[in-house]
């Protein structure tokens, strides 16, 4: 088979004592730097895109890959450890995975990420070799209209995200929808709720608002009383998984990969919707979904795995179409023109050592993560025996740092400490920061699709049901949405009855 | 008693070493230090990738070294007005494009600073030039076509852009004046998110800046119907422009410029003005910024400031004529 | 949670919709098609406000839980205050400070104030922690975090 050929070219190439140093390189810096809060793989891919320079095509974009990939599993190290998401996609993975810790099993959870995220890096590579030019056609007709409607099922899924009253995470998935307005109108240009405060006008950042939320408002929340429990219980249930986790945790590894590979294809598809679709789907399938919050791996298992596959899904687009799909496969791309390579439908036939050895370093990149991580789970959670008087301190500085090293602005820290008072008061008041970051990403997307869609339509509004992939995404919407009305009494009632 | 002396000593030896390692300005030994370019759009965007590709050639003919620091954020505008208040000693200036300097305080009320009087414009670098552009699949095969349908069906042809306040908007409103046309700009984030629209067929057409399309132009996937300059791109020779078609009007370019914080002593910005039109001239540095489809352009620092200006008065007669009032509110 | 809390969580987010869409409106609504800048904030203020009015009524219907209320210990309001202010001014006197200074101040003050350890252990700690993480960032990773006008 032709595509054989082609893959064990690309490992000649990805095998090479340079490209396997460069690829250990890239996801030894990516891990380390994904573990600082707030620096996710764009983050990191920028601080490293200098270095690229001086180094050859093919090794450049596999130390890149590398990095993104590392960052992305860095980036879920201190979500499970400290409840700081290391990125904005992380964020799901702190709400079972930081309990988890609490509990003493922070061992667990982060060797299931480890292994969730190898097997599911591994599927979606041969995914993306079996179906990239399919996938990519079939992205292309993702326009205006069938975006909105992806926005809205997004949104609906969210009723099942909350945990406790569906009426505040309502009113939360509002003043994240307003949130998401401020800054520049793109359709328009005009400033709204910016009030002429410059770092508003691109907006409230993500990585700011979420290291808040659930970073430094864990710590006010720890520090509000004496310590007079252990913040973390100091027996540790062992280091890896055992049986029964991995009996829980293989169906939503399979079911995480591939809603985060058929997701992460879509352009402009942020990794963080994936992430919640799939610990969405674990909580509604669960036998037990009350428990989810508390500290399952069902949680972390799935939402992992979605995670790592939307990397690769992301790459699809990037890699067959020259379409960048978010800000790390945007910078990947100026990384490979930088070097005079031509990105796009061309980049399979006039460099192919650089297209298939990348795909065969993203195989031999997720090997590494996984040799690389599961020795180190051990040392991360030597650092939970950190007295907590002493490690909150260290939270706090990670903390302002990831807030300041996105855009090198101290106001965007100002903007980080506003939200980690904000979320200790929600949580206070019973108020969820799941679905505000979730209205928060979808916001905006959701709004900019529908106004041009109305453009393009000259103001019909039966646009979205005349194309046949909006019209089914808004259907399963209205079901969604719908549905618990009819099949029980639905979760208003028992709001009106339970606290 | 000693003790104390030697302490007070000691403080004061810090103080004075402080004293003089505050570096001021003078052009024999600038730079003494790194000097820091402040780009304001994010890492690996085409204005990103041209500082970084000069950045050595440079430091080199600078006599220093030169450290490139994104601060993205309003266009450029974050970035910029972080320098604005910099101290005006050479060592902290900022990429300034000229859609950043005349487009933007168009379309956003209520700037911080002044963009033509509170900066000291260094010099001019370099263009890049700016696309219209359709799908293989699209019945237009000439711009002639897509003008011919546009005066037939006023309002009815899409045209993405890569967002309000960008320079290929306002080649689309420029054009829709000097073709007398009414063609409907559609505002995307950015020119990447243009192109999978274009492809897709959900717009008929897109004016954007030559990166995001060039590769599918490259493959046969799209095909550029002009560019929007007065001469053809070297790179491009095939590609007309809208200039030589009879739209004598529609001829932008994104300038790619350096700029300082106001004050800055004229000696340095001399030197600069050396170094930059040496570096442009540099067979290495052109055909560097020509894998990525810049073309060198030096003009000195006022030169420059006077270009943007002029081309800023320029814009803001022709929205007024077109009706364009962004920014206004109710 | 007693249930005067939650009427003025309620009152407190009618509030806050009814600001958002006053300043929604001030905005271009637009027509269907070309909608404006303030289409969107506009409903989204209008949803909040009728979600919020629903949690009022629902926060009057129920019967107040017996049990605990909010906190049965004292809350160290001065911890919350101080972290969250030394943050503010660290993120603001980082580019005259410099990142060194900055984080050593930091970590020094939290040590000793939140959760009090003798000054020994709060000023070692802060000098390791500042150094170490200046070589961390700065060096390794070159994150350029202002060295402020000291020079380091």
């Amino acid at each position: 088979m032709e595509i054989i050929k082609e893959l064990l070219f690309g490992f000649s190439v990805a095998l090479t004592p340079m490209n396997i140093f460069y690829c250990f390189l890239g996801v030894l810096v990516g891990t380390l730097v994904g573990v600082l809060p707030g620096v996710g793989p764009p983050a990191a891919l920028a601080l490293l895109l200098p270095a690229t320079f001086y180094v050859p095509p093919a090794s450049a974009v596999i130390l890149l890959a590398g990095i993104m990939y590392g960052a992305m599993y860095g980036g879920s190290t201190t979500s499970i450890l400290v409840n700081i998401p290391g990125e904005a996609a992380s964020v799901i993975t702190c709400l079972d995975g930081y309990q988890m810790a609490r509990k003493g099993r922070a061992g667990p959870a982060l060797g299931i990420s480890a292994f969730g995220s190898f097997i599911a890096g591994t599927i979606s590579i041969f995914l993306l070799i079996l179906l990239a030019p399919t996938l990519a056609r079939f992205a292309l007709r993702f326009g205006p209209p069938e975006y909105f409607a992806l926005m809205v099922l997004g949104l609906s899924i969210l009723v099942y995200l909350a945990k406790g009253s569906i009426i505040n995470a309502l009113i939360m998935v509002c003043f994240g929808l307003l949130l998401g307005t401020i800054g520049l109108d793109p359709l328009t240009g005009v400033p709204r709720f910016v009030y002429k405060i410059t770092t508003l006008m691109d907006g409230i950042g993500l990585v700011q608002v979420v290291i808040g939320l659930f970073g430094i408002s864990e710590v006010l929340l720890n520090v509000e009383k004496t310590f007079k429990q252990e913040i973390f219980e100091t027996k540790i249930k062992g280091l890896l998984p055992n049986r029964e986790d991995w009996k829980r945790s293989i169906g939503p590894i399979g079911r995480g990969t591939f809603i985060g590979f058929f997701l992460g294809v879509i352009p402009g598809m942020s990794v963080v919707i994936p992430t919640f679709v799939s610990y969405v789907m674990e909580k509604k399938i669960s036998k037990h979904p009350e428990k989810f919050g508390t500290g399952v791996i069902e949680g972390v298992a799935g939402p992992e795995s979605a995670n790592n596959a939307a990397s690769s899904g992301t790459l699809v687009p990037t890699l067959s179409l020259g379409i960048p799909t978010g800000a790390s496969t945007a910078l990947l791309l100026g990384a490979l023109m930088m070097h005079g390579l031509r990105p796009g439908p061309l980049l399979i036939k006039e460099s192919p050592e650089v297209f298939w050895g990348v795909v065969a370093s993203l195989y031999v990149g997720n090997v590494m993560l996984l040799i690389l991580n599961l020795p180190l789970i051990g040392l991360w959670v030597k650092i939970l025996k950190v007295p907590y008087h002493f490690l909150f301190s260290l939270i706090v500085l990670f903390c302002i740092i990831g807030s300041y090293v996105t855009n090198n602005n101290p106001y965007d820290v100002v903007i980080m400490v506003i939200f980690g008072f904000i979320g200790y008061a929600m949580k206070k008041f019973d108020f969820e920061a799941a679905p505000l970051v979730l209205a928060l990403v979808l916001g905006p997307m959701m709004e900019n699709a529908f106004r041009r869609s109305l453009v393009i339509s000259d103001g019909n509004l039966w646009v979205f049901f005349k194309r046949p992939l909006s019209a089914i995404f808004i259907v399963i919407a209205l079901f969604i949405l719908f549905s618990p009305l009819f099949l029980r009494k639905g979760r208003l009632s028992e709001d009106l009855r339970s606290d | 008693m000693l003790k104390n002396l030697a302490v007070k000593g000691y403080i004061i030896i810090l103080l004075i070493s402080f004293i003089l390692c505050i570096n001021y300005a003078s052009a024999q030994d600038y730079p003494k230090a790194t000097v820091q370019i402040v780009v304001p759009f994010a890492p690996g965007g085409a204005t990103d990738i041209f500082w970084r590709s000069v950045a050595d050639s440079l430091g080199k003919n600078l006599g220093g070294t030169i450290a490139i620091l994104n601060k993205p954020g309003g266009g450029g505008i974050v970035g910029t007005s972080s320098v604005v208040n910099a101290k005006p000693d050479g060592y902290t200036l900022a990429a300034g494009n000229s859609d950043t300097l005349n487009l933007t305080p168009l379309f956003t009320r209520d700037l911080p600073f002044d963009t033509i009087n509170d900066l000291t414009y260094i010099a001019k670098f370099a263009i890049f030039l700016h696309t219209v552009a359709v799908r293989t699949e699209s019945p237009f095969k000439t711009l002639e076509d897509l003008v011919a349908y546009a005066h037939a069906n006023p309002k009815k042809l899409k045209a993405g852009t890569p967002g309000v306040g960008t320079t290929p908007y306002m080649a689309l409103h420029i054009f829709n004046q000097d073709a007398k046309v009414e063609i409907v700009p559609v505002a995307f984030g950015g020119g990447g998110e243009v192109v999978p629209q274009l492809l897709g067929g959900h717009i008929d057409a897109a004016f954007i800046s030559i990166p995001p399309i060039k590769s599918q132009y490259l493959a046969g996937k799209a095909r550029i119907l002009a560019m929007f300059s007065e001469k053809r791109h070297p790179a491009y020779p095939d590609i007309p422009t809208a200039f030589e078609k009879g739209y004598k009007k529609t001829v932008i370019t994104t300038g790619i410029g350096l700029v300082g914080p106001k004050g800055l002593p004229s000696s340095i910005v001399k030197k600069w003005e050396e170094v930059a039109e040496k570096t442009m001239k540099d067979p290495n540095v052109i055909s560097t910024i020509q894998k990525f489809d810049y073309v060198a352009d030096f003009k000195r620092g006022e030169d420059f400031r006077k270009e943007v200006a002029d081309e800023m008065a320029f814009f803001k007669d022709l929205m007024q004529k077109a009706g364009i009032k962004p920014g206004a509110k109710k | 949670m007693k249930r005067r809390f939650k009427i003025y969580c309620s009152l407190f987010w009618f509030l806050f919709s009814v600001i958002a869409c006053h300043q929604a409106s001030r905005l271009k609504i637009g027509e269907f098609s070309q909608p404006g800048p303030g289409f969107f904030p506009l409903s989204i203020g209008i949803v909040m406000g009728i979600l919020s009015i629903i949690a009022l009524i629902i926060s009057f219907l129920k019967r107040e839980k017996k049990g605990l209320s909010i906190t049965t210990e004292k809350i160290r309001w001065w911890n919350i205050a101080i972290i969250l202010v030394l943050i503010i001014g660290y993120a603001l006197s980082l580019e005259k400070i410099g990142f060194l200074i900055n984080t050593f101040l930091l970590i020094t003050i939290l040590l000793k104030v939140v959760e009090p350890q003798s000054w020994k252990t709060s000023i070692s700690g802060g000098l390791i922690t500042a150094i170490l993480s200046d070589l961390v960032f700065n060096f390794f990773l070159r994150a350029q975090i202002p060295r402020g006008i000291f020079g380091f």
